[in-house]
């Protein structure tokens, strides 16, 4: 082997491999002609390939894909659940606050027939505004007012609990 | 139906490069596609690096699920499909065989006879002393290729038994051309010589005998 084929080797295989340029080729084969100990090493790559040719492909075995499907899907995230919409309003509401309007108007009748037993009746009756709203009136202004006044003081918690609920 | 069939044909005549768009937007007929020109290829690159049946059938599966997961991260400006590919393998084959408990030089070159042995019961062979030279070549040659360093292991089985280019094997390994072409080098000065000690003590078996 000439001085200049250990820079060869890499072209010998190129050429061997078919991967080299036309003229590279053309110029190494003239080169093998002449060189021994570069035709040894192309026998040698030739002779390697015929003989790891022995261990031949594997068919891989069956049922590869479906086993693929199989990891792909279960690794997939499940679809999130849709709540089925219902069609029929439900009735609990409805049901809730009628009970508690039909509460109210019965505490509101029956203090329109309680006034007349306060002790205050007799001072205020006679204000323009209670003569003008009348017993009834009187009787749900106070509902109302107590309704709101029970509501803000039982605010906090109420507040609390929606946090828990959160 | 019709449309299922023009599907199927349509994916069966696309480039790799298609199917890869068609999987980044999570085809399973271009998955299948892939599957089938590619397992082949994969399950005996495996079996060659790793030397172990069941780790390469585990690693081919391993394979072809990443290639779904990471689909829409492929570039076809960086490289073919198939060294994409391999390279995945590549990396599950290393990782695999970096692990401390896996007996990482020896290629099981009985777990390789094994189906050919079965496959051989099957078909009856004409000259039964064909087959057996055939056999005894095919161990050799898993047993040397088990001896090779890895790095070298790796090189051998996929320019060899791929034919992917050198350049491609140097972008699957990432590593420079020159290196690739040495290691190749390397590795078959230590064929040679394997196969050498490998023919003297056949000869002397024989001689024994």
């Amino acid at each position: 082997m000439a001085a200049n084929c250990q820079i060869s080797k890499n072209r010998l295989l190129a050429v061997h491999f078919a991967e080299g340029t036309g003229e590279e080729d053309r110029l190494i084969r003239a080169h093998v002609q002449q060189c021994v100990e570069c035709r040894l090493y192309l026998d040698l790559i030739g002779n390697t390939d015929r003989w790891l040719c022995e261990w031949g492909d594997e068919n891989p075995p069956a049922g590869g894909f479906e086993l693929l499907l199989e990891r792909i899907e279960a690794a997939e995230p499940l679809p999130a659940v849709v709540k089925k919409r219902n069609t029929v309003l439900p009735i609990t509401p409805f049901l809730k606050i009628l009970t508690g309007i039909a509460a109210m108007v019965g505490i509101i009748l029956l203090l329109t027939h309680r006034l007349a037993a306060f002790s205050f009746w007799d001072k205020v009756r006679l204000w323009w505004v209670v003569e003008w709203i009348g017993p009834l009136g009187v009787a749900a202004a106070v509902t109302i007012c107590a309704g709101v006044l029970i509501t803000l003081a039982l605010s906090p918690v109420l507040l609390w609990e929606s946090q828990l609920r959160r | 139906m019709i449309l299922y069939n023009w599907m199927e044909v349509t994916v069966k005549q696309s480039t790799d490069s298609d199917l890869m768009v068609l999987l980044s937007e999570r085809s399973k007929p271009a998955l299948q596609e892939i599957f089938r020109r590619y397992e082949a290829p994969v399950f005996n690159f495996l079996i060659r690096t790793t030397g172990r049946r069941e780790i390469a059938r585990e690693l081919t599966q391993e394979t072809f699920f990443r290639i779904w997961s990471a689909a829409s991260s492929f570039d076809s400006g960086r490289g073919t499909v198939r060294g994409w590919i391999f390279t995945i393998a590549l990396n599950l084959a290393r990782s695999e065989m970096s692990r401390k408990e896996y007996t990482y030089r020896y290629v099981d070159p009985t777990g390789v006879a094994e189906a050919d042995f079965a496959a051989a019961d099957r078909v009856v062979p004409v000259h039964p002393h064909i087959s057996l030279e055939k056999e005894e070549n095919r161990r050799r040659v898993t047993v040397a290729l088990g001896l090779l360093e890895p790095c070298w292991r790796e090189v051998i089985v996929m320019k060899n038994y791929h034919a992917l280019t050198f350049g491609e094997i140097a972008r699957v390994a990432n590593m420079p051309e020159s290196t690739i072409k040495a290691r190749y080098h390397r590795a078959l000065m230590k064929i040679r010589e394997l196969l050498q000690q490998q023919e003297a003590t056949h000869g002397r078996e024989l001689s024994d005998q």
